[in-house]
């Protein structure tokens, strides 16, 4: 992956959360995501029945993603709680 | 009818204007063009799309959408938005997807219920998945989208008009505790 | 043609319509070059100031002695095709998606590069269609390059600075760019692709 980011394990996403995109730490914000704002996305999975044109018989399963939208002294920042808190968690 | 007159008159005017002038009528023809491509550019395109990674918010092929120029470089652009970007690894081509993290924003790396390892999104990027999650080479492949690779906008399909509809934001909704 | 002849060719029978005169009129003609002005600057070529002193000392050596930032020509036309290692270009910086930088290539993709501070690894394989940009500057500090991003994607290069204007040292002779003994030239076969 190009820039060179670090990742780390949802356990950490609470601790994570108290740190902004330029590594300092966020003011007005504890971690607690269970406050903040719950919003859900549906992606998909499709598949389409060959040979694939408009008119193919498409059928969709839904992947529900779930958001939390919480507030520092900057604004709002945007969690995906999907692994934290959804149905979709690996266990 | 005053209106009609005026019209009459400016036909006549271009016509006096460009009728035998063919320097004349091509520096303005040049000049139209260029202020098209201003527009096409800065302002609103009409683009068509190709392929299965975005379904079912746009088809495999045969949709048109409307992008607006005006979020290029990624300005104004939130979580949910649909943007349209230059491919990170094939020059000249347009690549459509759905914004899921911006900058500071933590997001899951891989696909849902592959792992629970998640990451932040580093500054002046943006984190992208296709909807049609199997089929979409995203940032799960590529890592997060530089913003200076945004053209624009994904606002809506436009073409066949018959199945116009909005796209974007409005999939991210609040869910009911 | 002479430019005077030119001036009369535009003027003639231009006797702009009833409705709209004097200086509405030639603002409308002003205006309507506006869109070739800018066709011209993305698509031609442009002027361009140089800020900082990431480039130090091939351009702006007299940064830190005074007001005046060095000026260059810098080549909008197909900026990315064939880029070799030594040529300088312009790029919106992925750490500021409004900022335009200027930086040297180094290394192409297929090629190895060894990195400074503070890139994570102490190497990076370029991948394809990506190039590895750094400043002249010795001090490390006083660049933000591929050390700190990683290598950048050629579709947010926009141009390449061919001539340095002010003060006037005509072509840029980026062949003359001493190979880095930080890269390891490679092959573009070799360079890795997301999939």
């Amino acid at each position: 992956m190009t820039p060179p980011v670090e990742s780390w394990d949802v356990q950490e996403l609470e601790a994570r959360t108290l740190g902004n995109a330029k590594g300092r730490r966020r003011k007005d914000f504890e971690g607690e995501l269970g406050k903040c704002e719950m919003l859900e996305l549906l992606q998909y999975m499709c598949e389409v029945e060959r040979p694939v044109t408009r008119d193919s018989k498409t059928r969709c399963w839904p992947v529900e993603r779930l958001f939390r939208r919480c507030r520092d002294k900057e604004g709002s920042f945007m969690v995906e709680t999907t692994a934290w808190e959804g149905t979709a968690k690996k266990i | 009818m005053a209106f009609l007159q005026r019209a009459s008159r400016t036909f006549k005017w271009i016509h006096t204007r460009y009728a035998g002038h063919p320097f004349r009528l091509a520096t303005a023809t040049l000049q139209s063009l260029l202020a098209l491509h201003v527009f096409w550019k800065f302002g609103y395109s009409v683009e068509p799309t190709w392929g299965a990674s975005m379904l079912p918010t746009i088809q495999v092929m045969g949709d048109h959408v409307l992008i607006s120029k005006q979020y290029r470089r990624g300005r104004g652009i939130e979580v949910g938005d649909v943007v349209a970007f230059n491919s990170v690894y094939e020059p000249g081509e347009t690549v459509i997807k759905r914004v899921l993290g911006m900058p500071g924003d933590y997001v899951l790396r891989d696909t849902p219920g592959r792992s629970n390892v998640m990451l932040q999104v580093p500054e002046g990027h943006c984190w992208v998945i296709g909807d049609n999650i199997p089929y979409s080479r995203d940032s799960r492949h590529f890592g997060p989208l530089p913003m200076g690779l945004i053209r624009g906008k994904v606002l809506a399909v436009v073409f066949p008009w018959g199945e116009r509809r909005s796209i974007g934001r409005e999939d991210l909704k609040p869910v009911e505790n | 043609m002479s430019s005077g002849r030119i001036f009369n060719k535009f003027k003639n029978g231009i006797s702009p319509p009833s409705f709209i005169r004097g200086f509405a009129w030639y603002s409308f003609v002003i205006v309507s070059w506006v869109p070739a002005a800018i066709f011209f600057k993305n698509n031609i070529g442009a002027v361009g100031e140089v800020g900082g002193e990431s480039m130090y000392p091939y351009l702006n050596p007299t940064f830190n002695e005074g007001f005046s930032k060095d000026l260059c020509w810098i080549s909008k036309r197909n900026p990315a095709k064939n880029l070799q290692r030594g040529m300088i270009v312009t790029f919106w910086s992925p750490s500021h998606p409004e900022v335009l930088s200027i930086k040297r290539v180094i290394a192409l993709p297929g090629d190895k590069v060894i990195t400074k501070a503070p890139y994570p690894y102490p190497t990076a394989v370029i991948p394809v269609n990506h190039v590895w940009v750094e400043g002249d500057n010795k001090d490390g500090r006083k660049t933000l390059d591929s050390n700190h991003y990683g290598p950048i994607s050629m579709n947010l290069i926009t141009g390449r600075v061919t001539h340095v204007l002010r003060p006037w040292r005509g072509p840029v002779r980026w062949w003359e760019f001493e190979d880095s003994r930080r890269v390891i030239k490679g092959r573009i076969q070799d360079a890795p692709h997301f999939d």
